[in-house]
């Protein structure tokens, strides 16, 4: 059964954030679901689990966009190499 | 604290209620009465939320009290309509989207009940500063003021 | 997800969309029939009321409640000792910044320490609330005094009471290197700044300050709790978010989230500040231990100083161009009150200073300031309206100084489909030149302006909003009729509006449709009524339960031609055999032989939709200054919006002019006093005055409609810009008026006349 291919991505490193990675706007990254990127971020660079997942989801206050479109969809496969950004969480009132 | 009995008319109707006499008739009316459609928005007089004609006279029914109301005559929203059907301020207010949540919706509709009968061609003015006493938040008055004019014009007419 | 697709076209013919039916509950609304929070009687029930700390800042030593308790109908009476320990600390809730439950709880009730003037430290359930009342005057608490900190700048010095020793801010909020006290930061930058503004041709450097004002709903806070079995609890309650209640209350009460239901009565204003828990958990605790139902609802002055305002803010503005106009760096410092705990709306007001500009050098650092006094809420776009302040005020002062004209300046810059956004996305499809196009063209900007001391005055805003996820059912009757229920509270009418889309999608007329908000047992998890999401993302949720439908109905009609859906085609209330058109049926005729056909036709859907279309307003307002007074008046004010698609054009009209005439208030007026002991001097609507009838002229509006590629009929929310441009357009028109340039809000008469008095001194 051939493997399916994983994919590399551009991931945006936040300001607050560019301490962990040694000061790099961006990264590139493997992985077939965002969830799959950060965990793998975080093994290239240790700290960015613990600030932007919280049992599984995206940590309060954070949320996600994939070539600029904003997302919930964690888990769902990714088709393609994509730019990754995490953005802080817009609600309203 | 004893309760006064208190024999008042409201909305033409003769009825009859025990109240303290701290109780306001705002109190009455939604607690005593069940006549929840006059609202209470701060209780000090200051946003218009719970008029109602009292003997005559528009008021702020928080700053009335209960007792107050024995041999009197109160008018409520649920007084406003017939059963013939809507009167023509609330058909207008439907029409022109005066109201979005609602909650002050009574309170203006019995305020410009008033005005209409005291001014009924009333200029935009004239709208706006009778209704000065009661407080919108969501509609920024535009469209109360433009009801009231479309009420007012089918009035003249009928 | 992200495979390279083609978005369906957007609709662009309607039959029911754009018009304006006469909504559902307009009845009930005008003959005083809506049941809102206050108007629920449940036999037995008991009347709630708290006691609230006078103190901003203080350890509370004991609490003695004998007296109170032995008072004839008093009930029950509660401290924060007796609330249940929360099963959850931390829940994901999507309002922007931190969501930390143990913060939500200790702001309903305190547990060790009061961190503002009315924070509830105690509640008395009895008979009647004149009793309540009583009650609460009779319970003795011990208080130690603590420093209070009561602005942003004594906040952030070194040496400031901490009010946290122990907090966790969100993933973008972490003290900084510089170990503020009270502060979470959220930094942004990208280009090089300092080395941009050397180039500059021209730079102006503006400091500004707004005041903290409430959303000042009409209806204040209130709820009912009643225990319809040991472990099952029922609320009803007037909130913009049952499903978020329900998630508070799990939480706070250890309840599982079946034993909890939540019923959202028709609410009388929320804007933001009904999107979480005050009083439920001290009404259900009350109502377990006395066995009865028990009603709390807040008096005006516990609203205002017990619930969220939004904050008082600083921020520090440097912005930089060349000779043709063309932005080429921006800095912003911004201090946004975050109230007693954290979570303010620090991002989002940060994130929209800015964006609909194309600046390519830019730093944003912002900060989240915890200090005594509430906590804050959002309000109807949430610190864009204190950051638009501050950001067109100076793009103005710097049109100035290089003599541009300020809307030639906005065109040159702005932010296009396409380019990059500062949060580094490219931007989706935006009318931002139509619309400041459409403010010169405009007969309000084009008209002339007379008199002494009268000037006209033009802002331009911007503003996100939010997708998040709802729920729909749908349910055909057997005459043809349709029951429609969503998830979503109805603020000012979405119920109708989503009726409409529903009509509109399954080709039907409006008048079939009958619209229903559910109860959090009766219909599928559904986000909050905010964020502007309720058209936009619950419509779409609405359509996707009536593709559903439709698709349920093809197979249906295939059974009477004994063909598969495949063979059937469908369009505006008729179904037809696609190889004998003759062979037709109606919708009724389909519904009325569900019977026949496989029983009842329903259809739900839940989306969690991703396009979300952002926002652009602009206004025009023209004023005349009182210069012995200070006096501002509004002569004349437009409001411009791109909504994408107006379902309703009269309820978009009347966000317009909502939002507009609250941004009026907030610009001109409204303020939140506290003295030096941190108490707030102006609890009441006498004091805090929110604008009247008399305040404020007729607001004309411009309806613009650039579709939004996210939603099949082109839908952006519509709820929240209006608020943002306001102050500013009132600040370049009293500018224009009588030269003076004001760098605070609001507004005010006072403010004015130090203005133009320094303005005298210096010349």
């Amino acid at each position: 059964m051939a493997e399916k291919q994983l994919l590399v991505h551009r991931v945006n490193i936040p300001g607050t954030m560019r301490h962990l990675s040694n000061g790099a706007e961006w990264v590139e990254v493997e992985g077939n679901s965002v969830r799959q990127i950060v965990r793998n971020l975080d093994q290239l660079h240790p700290g960015f689990l613990e600030k932007l997942m919280a049992d599984g989801r995206m940590a309060p206050g954070v949320a996600v966009a994939v070539d600029g479109v904003v997302t919930n969809a964690l888990l769902v496969p990714l088709e393609q190499p994509c730019e990754l950004f995490f953005i802080p969480a817009i609600g309203g009132g | 604290m004893s309760k006064t009995h208190v024999t008042t008319t409201v909305n033409g109707d003769e009825v009859e209620f025990l109240v303290e006499p701290r109780q306001s008739l705002l109190e009455v009316l939604r607690d005593e009465l069940q006549l929840t459609g006059t609202k209470e928005g701060c209780n000090d007089g200051n946003c218009g939320a719970c008029s109602v004609v009292f003997d005559g006279t528009l008021v702020a029914s928080c700053c009335v009290l209960g007792v107050e109301a024995e041999g009197k005559e109160v008018e409520t929203i649920e007084g406003m309509a017939s059963p013939e059907g809507l009167h023509p301020l609330q058909q207008a207010f439907l029409e022109e989207t005066g109201m979005q949540c609602g909650i002050c919706t009574p309170g203006f509709l019995i305020s410009s009940k008033e005005l209409l009968k005291a001014k009924p061609n009333p200029s935009e003015e004239e709208i706006r500063f009778w209704l000065a006493n009661n407080l919108c938040r969501c509609t920024g008055y535009d469209k109360i003021v433009k009801a009231v004019q479309k009420a007012a014009a089918v009035m003249e007419e009928a | 997800m992200n495979a390279p697709t083609t978005p369906p076209p957007v609709r662009t013919e309607f039959d029911v969309v754009g018009t304006t039916p006469i909504r559902q509950d307009g009845f009930e609304k005008v003959t005083g029939a809506a049941r809102f929070g206050d108007d629920i009687h449940l036999p037995g029930m008991l009347h709630g009321k708290m006691l609230r700390s006078p103190h901003p800042h203080a350890r509370i030593v004991s609490i003695d409640t004998s007296k109170a308790e032995a008072l004839k109908g008093v009930r029950t009476v509660i401290t924060g000792a007796d609330m249940p320990t929360l099963s959850a600390t931390v829940v994901a809730a999507g309002e922007g910044g931190e969501v930390n439950m143990q913060d939500i709880a200790d702001n309903c009730i305190a547990r060790d320490k009061v961190f503002y003037d009315g924070h509830v430290v105690a509640a008395v359930a009895a008979d009647n609330p004149h009793i309540a009342e009583a009650a609460c005057a009779l319970i003795e608490v011990e208080y130690e005094l603590l420093t209070p900190v009561l602005n942003v700048h004594d906040a952030v010095a070194d040496g400031a009471p901490v009010l946290h020793e122990d907090y966790t801010p969100g993933a973008f909020l972490f003290p900084t290197q510089k170990a503020l006290p009270n502060a979470g930061r959220l930094f942004m930058e990208h280009g090089d700044v300092d080395a941009t503004f050397e180039q500059c041709d021209f730079v102006v450097e503006r400091e500004f300050t707004t005041k903290a004002v409430h959303q000042g709903y009409i209806e204040p806070h209130v709820t009912t709790a009643v225990w319809t079995s040991e472990d099952t609890l029922t609320i009803h309650t007037s909130t913009q978010g049952a499903f978020a209640i329900r998630d508070f209350m799990a939480s706070f009460m250890n309840m599982s989230l079946s034993k909890i239901k939540v019923v959202p009565l028709e609410i009388g204003g929320g804007f933001g500040g009904k999107d979480v828990v005050y009083i439920d958990s001290l009404a259900a605790v009350m109502a377990k231990r006395t066995g009865r139902p028990v009603k709390i609802f807040m008096s005006r002055s516990e609203v205002l100083r017990g619930t969220g305002p939004s904050p008082e803010t600083y921020i520090k503005v440097k912005l930089g161009c060349n000779k043709e106009g063309q932005l080429l760096a921006a800095d912003l410092y911004l201090l946004f009150e975050a109230g007693a705990y954290p979570g303010g709306p620090i991002a989002p007001g940060t994130m929209c200073a800015l964006t609909r500009y194309n600046i390519p050098n830019v730093r944003l650092d912002g900060y989240d300031v915890f200090l005594n006094k509430p906590k804050m809420k959002p309000y109807r776009a949430p610190g864009a309206t204190q950051a638009n302040f501050a950001a067109e005020s100076a793009l103005v002062d710097l049109a100035e100084a290089a003599g541009i004209d300020p809307i030639d300046m906005r065109l040159t810059n702005a932010l296009k489909p396409g380019d990059m956004m500062p949060m580094g996305f490219p931007c989706p499809p935006l009318g931002s030149i139509e619309m400041l196009n459409a403010i010169k063209n405009h007969p309000h900007y084009k008209a002339p302006l007379e008199g002494e001391n009268r000037g006209r005055g033009v802002s331009y805003a911007f503003w996100f909003g939010a997708g998040l996820g709802s729920s729909a059912e749908i349910r055909c009757n057997s005459d043809g009729t349709i029951n429609l229920t969503t998830g979503s509270a109805d603020l000012s009418g979405t119920r109708t509006t989503l009726g409409m889309q529903a009509a509109e999608e399954l080709g039907v007329d409006f008048a079939l449709i009958s619209t229903n908000v559910g109860d959090t047992d009766s219909v599928g998890y559904t986000f909050q009524s905010v964020g502007s999401r309720t058209t936009f993302a619950t419509g779409i949720a609405v359509i996707s339960a009536c593709n559903k439908l439709i698709a349920e109905m093809k197979k249906r009609d295939g059974m009477e031609w004994v063909v598969e859906a495949a063979d059937v085609d469908y369009a505006k209330g008729v179904f037809t055999l696609k190889s004998d058109p003759s062979k037709t049926q109606a919708f009724a005729e389909v519904c009325a032989k569900a019977d026949h056909t496989g029983g009842p036709i329903i259809a739900d859907a839940s989306e969690f939709p991703e396009g979300v279309g952002f926002q652009i307003a602009a206004n025009i307002v023209d004023v005349e200054v009182d210069v012995e007074t200070g006096k501002v008046e509004i002569l004349r004010f437009s409001a411009l919006q791109d909504v994408g698609k107006a379902v309703h054009p009269d309820f978009v009209e009347g966000q317009m002019q909502g939002g507009s005439v609250q941004g009026i208030g907030w610009a001109l007026n409204e303020e939140y006093f506290y003295d030096d002991k941190g108490t707030l001097r102006n609890p009441t609507l006498l004091d805090y005055r929110m604008p009247t009838s008399l305040d404020v002229p007729n607001i004309d509006c411009t309806i613009l409609e650039t579709p939004n590629p996210g939603h099949p009929y082109g839908i952006r929310g519509v709820g929240e810009v209006p608020i943002v441009p306001p102050p500013a357009a009132i600040r370049d028109a009293i500018k224009n008026a009588i030269g003076v340039s004001l760098t605070d809000l609001p507004m005010k008469p006072g403010n004015v006349l130090k203005a133009i008095w320094e303005q005298k001194g210096k010349a």
